[in-house]
């Protein structure tokens, strides 16, 4: 129903508002807010990690980076003074990538030693890092960055759909329909599927288009929190499926 | 190495930096979908089937978005089983609130639903969407006292060639107390329940047709406290003008922290101005806690000097020289204009306050 929503919502009013979940976190940052943008960071760190790899650091020095950059955020206060008019949480957080690598993070790196906190676990970063890089080694940074946003993006709504999932019991249908997202199985497995389910074959393709149609809310109330109306949603889906491409 | 793996779908091959292993376009592409099918209503499962529960927002049929704040939006919705317009807050926070906070918002949200006052925004649900909790709340036709508060604060600016401004003046000033005096009674009421509001503001109160004033927002602001210190953003750059300073110096906070809240609302009523400003709120903030407020008269030369020290005793920056309870504030507000008319001419000259 929520996303439906987003269509009949009035434009015009709140255009050009800035006032999104993630972007007002980062303006109370300037505040001393900083759980929440601690927990910022540890959400949207891939996409900036891989961009500063792709940048040509190597692995030590691209992870002591993304930490510096958040840091940064962190404590330059002047976080205030980031022209708050427009703009999609994704840009944002790129430009300020761009200008701290282009110009600030010598400074930071002094200003960091001493006071340095760790916001990031690398602990998941597993040596095959290097593999992961190679599907993108003709990709400009840029396009790494918007292409891992993207599939950060997927990976949260995929383990949220999980949760929900979870939640009302059904770990075991979705662990068995997960696959079915983004296409039909064919007939046999469904009915293999629907006889291990204890299901009739009908409510087992009913569960997989629901989990389908959630699936889809769920991407579009994760985009909402990152752009400034309603009316980008669609917009920053094709962008993201560009990124794919 | 092995073969990448194609989708059956859409038949592009999956690339290895993708964790879940499933076609990334068509995944996005469901994103698309928009629910004009079935009754789209957000819910994975049907009530009922295998005794589900719901999946809280099935009820509501949103109508469109009233605004939006820094934890969330508002909408005018439609509950369906009741057949009547409710305001749904959506608290975009889920993921990034700790599940200790989230329960804690919870609690807080509940307890605020027991509160019934007629100048209190009457909470009908507390849900979750997700990971995201929702409230359900009496809708208040009207504006908030933060689309208005350029109409109450209009006839501030005293020309002295102008003398006929005067009794306007007066009425003005009547208007705003006798608003204050309202709300500051309710946040009582709700005090002696043993609920803080910890947000109070002008875009939490709202003003119904007649202006009434109906509070909004109790306790919500906890949702970050402990791990942020702060509360959070108004509505537009997150002005911390209207917090004690103790609770923006992350401090344990009391009752007497909301009559801090309930000054310099009224500050800003009779000025036009925030008790503090800054460009960034990390200068409000400091000032907040280190400068003393200007004397509002500075501001206004028509302010009464009694109303001013009303004023100014609940911007007290040691919490037990303010009032002790909003009670006590609302009931000087209420003395105040018979002491105002009684002397026509007004200031009345200073009156003692109880230690
Ligand atoms: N029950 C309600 N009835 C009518 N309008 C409401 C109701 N609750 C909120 N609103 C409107 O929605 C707007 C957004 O409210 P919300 O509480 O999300 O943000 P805020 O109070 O401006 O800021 P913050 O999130 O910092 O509290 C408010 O300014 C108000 O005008
Ligand atoms: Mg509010």
């Amino acid at each position: 129903m929520l996303s439906s929503s987003y269509q009949s919502e009035t434009s015009g009013s709140q255009a050009g508002r800035f006032g999104t979940t993630h972007w007002s976190i980062v303006l109370k940052a300037g505040q001393g807010a900083d759980g929440a943008l601690v927990r910022l960071c540890q959400i949207y760190w891939p996409p900036l990690y891989w961009y500063i790899r792709r940048r040509g650091h190597a692995i030590h020095e691209a992870q002591d980076l993304t930490q510096a950059f958040f840091a940064h955020l962190l404590e330059n206060r002047a976080l205030g003074g980031v022209a708050p008019s427009k703009g999609r949480f994704r840009s944002f957080l790129l430009v300020s990538l761009k200008h701290f690598l282009d110009n600030e993070w010598d400074k930071a790196r002094t200003l960091k030693r001493g006071g340095g906190q760790m916001l990031i676990s690398w602990d998941h970063l597993k040596p095959e890092d290097r593999e992961l890089l190679e599907p993108c080694e003709q990709m400009t940074p840029e396009r790494i960055f918007n292409r891992r946003w993207a599939l950060m993006l997927l990976e949260r709504v995929m383990n949220q759909l999980r949760n929900e999932c979870v939640a009302s019991r059904k770990r075991e249908r979705f662990e068995k329909l997960k696959d079915y997202l983004t296409g039909d199985a064919a007939e046999k497995s469904y009915q293999e599927i629907a006889a291990q389910l204890n299901m009739s074959e009908g409510a087992v393709k009913v569960t997989v288009h629901r989990l389908r149609r959630r699936f889809g809310e769920l991407v579009r109330a994760q985009i909402a929190r990152t752009v400034d109306s309603p009316e980008e949603i669609d917009d920053e889906i094709r962008q993201l499926f560009a990124a794919l491409t | 190495m092995t073969e990448k793996m194609k989708c059956s779908s859409c038949g592009n091959e999956i690339e290895r930096d993708v964790s879940f292993h499933q076609c990334p376009r068509c995944l996005l592409n469901l994103g698309f979908w928009r629910g004009t099918e079935d009754s789209a209503d957000g819910a994975l499962w049907d009530a009922g089937s295998d005794g589900e529960r719901r999946l809280g927002l099935v009820d509501y049929e949103i109508l469109e978005r009233i605004g939006r704040g820094g934890m969330g939006v508002v909408y005018r919705a439609r509950q369906l089983s009741l057949d009547r317009v409710v305001a749904l807050k959506m608290i975009g926070l889920g993921e990034l609130a700790s599940p200790a906070a989230l329960a804690r918002f919870r609690r807080e949200a509940e307890a605020a639903a027991k509160l019934e006052h007629p100048n209190i925004v009457a909470i009908y649900e507390v849900g979750e969407h997700g990971a995201d909790p929702f409230l359900v709340m009496r809708l208040v036709e009207g504006a908030s006292l933060a689309q208005k508060l350029r109409e109450f604060a209009s006839s501030v600016g005293y020309d002295p060639t102008q003398r006929e401004r005067a009794p306007k003046e007066s009425r003005r000033q009547l208007k705003i107390a006798r608003l204050l005096a309202v709300v500051a009674r309710a946040i009582d009421y709700a005090h002696e329940r043993g609920v803080l509001h910890r947000d109070l503001k002008p875009s939490n109160i709202l003003l119904d047709r007649d202006e009434n004033p109906h509070v909004t927002d109790f306790g919500i602001a906890k949702l970050l406290d402990e791990e942020t210190a702060l509360t959070q953003t108004t509505e537009l750059l997150g002005t911390p003008s209207y917090m004690a300073p103790e609770q923006a110096a992350g401090k344990a906070v009391s009752r007497t922290a909301d009559v801090y809240s309930l000054g310099a609302i009224l500050y800003e009523l009779l000025t036009g101005r925030p008790v503090f400003d800054g460009k960034r709120p990390i200068e409000i903030l400091r000032r907040v806690m280190e400068q003393e407020p200007t004397h509002p008269g500075m501001f206004n030369e028509l302010l009464d000097r009694d109303l001013a020290t009303i004023c100014l005793k609940c911007l007290e920056k040691d919490p037990e020289r303010r009032y002790g309870t909003a009670l006590e504030f609302a009931e000087d507000l209420e003395r105040w204009p018979a002491l105002f008319f009684a002397c026509s001419v007004g200031p009345l000259g200073i009156r003692r306050w109880r230690a």
